[in-house]
């Protein structure tokens, strides 16, 4: 009886280690947005995000909480993915996007018609542009000191 | 009515400056400013009575009703919730449509359209639920639902024989006001 229950004790430790890792989640790398971008990553960007509204003719929103925000969201994906993907969608894969281009920060839909849905570069027509095509590092820090 | 404005507390007063664009959140901090100019303004009716505005020893007599506190929260309405707990939620019973608002850390639009859903969960209370879903924490769950643009709505309402409505990016708040009451 000992003998048996000894087997068994030993048979069920085992079992764990098998079966607790779904294939799934072995397979897939799964990009995560980070806690803060890195401070040289929103330098850039920021300075992108400036020379393209300037090039574009396009202006930062009113708020400028929404330019901070999408700008350190460009940031925190070239951080982890080295191109700048829109933050202000959902991928299947991250890393493949981001390799294919079509939603790398300037994306194709502003390229060819000046549609950023994530409000960094708006149109003089739109109801939420402001008059600014600068933002400077304080403001960023500011607008996302809370989140 | 000087004496009305007197006995009130200060916070009381910011509920009746209804100004747009409203605050985020109906608490102490963010209305200090309004509360500061509003004083002034009183302070100078009130040329007998130099008490301090708030801190009275003596107990003072209420002329109005103070104000119930109801949204003076620190968290806020729409809460953020797993996968798991939203279907619970649209498989189970209830009798209110629900508001699913999927969003990203780092997306813009997706603020502002907080900002909104906040101000309308002040409204509807009880008579909407409105939740949001992570889409970096509910990967597969944003996945599944097939959410591709940020920010995305979902509307379900509690008839279960009604479609589904699905919004995708910064929508007016008239628009999910005319959804919920004509399509829910």
């Amino acid at each position: 009886m000992t003998l048996q229950a000894q087997a068994s004790s030993s048979f069920t430790i085992g079992i764990p280690s098998f079966t607790s890792p779904l294939g799934r989640s072995r397979h897939r790398f799964v990009v995560r947005a980070q806690v803060e971008p890195s401070e040289k990553a929103v330098e850039i960007m920021r300075k992108f995000s400036e020379q393209y509204a300037r090039k574009s003719g396009t202006y930062f929103c009113v708020d400028k909480g929404v330019t901070s925000v999408v700008i350190k969201g460009l940031a925190d994906h070239k951080d982890s993915l080295g191109a700048p993907l829109c933050p202000c969608r959902h991928y299947d894969d991250k890393a493949a996007e981001a390799g294919q281009g079509f939603w790398n920060c300037p994306c194709v839909p502003m390229r060819e018609r000046k549609e950023c849905h994530c409000m960094l570069f708006l149109t003089p027509d739109n109801d939420f542009a402001g008059k600014e095509q600068v933002i400077s590092l304080d403001e960023i820090r500011e607008a996302t000191a809370n989140m | 009515m000087a004496f009305l404005h007197i006995h009130t507390p200060p916070h009381s007063i910011t509920t009746l400056s209804f100004h747009s664009p409203p605050p985020l959140r109906f608490s102490l901090p963010h209305s200090t400013l309004k509360t500061h100019q509003q004083n002034s303004l009183f302070s100078t009716t009130t040329t007998t009575k130099n008490t301090p505005f708030s801190l009275s020893i003596h107990p003072r007599k209420l002329l109005c009703q103070p104000p119930r506190g109801k949204h003076v929260r620190e968290d806020y309405l729409v809460k953020k919730l797993s996968a798991q707990e939203v279907q619970e939620l649209v498989k189970g019973e209830r009798n209110v449509p629900i508001i699913i608002d999927f969003y990203a850390t780092w997306c813009g639009p997706c603020i502002l359209m907080a900002q909104e859903l906040e101000m309308l969960a002040v409204e509807y209370e009880q008579n909407a639920l409105i939740v949001k879903v992570d889409t970096d924490d509910e990967y597969e769950f944003a996945r599944d639902m097939q959410v591709r643009g940020l920010p995305t709505l979902f509307f379900i309402s509690p008839d279960p024989s009604k479609d589904a409505i699905r919004t995708e990016g910064l929508i007016p708040i008239q628009m999910m006001r005319d959804i919920i009451d004509n399509e829910m």
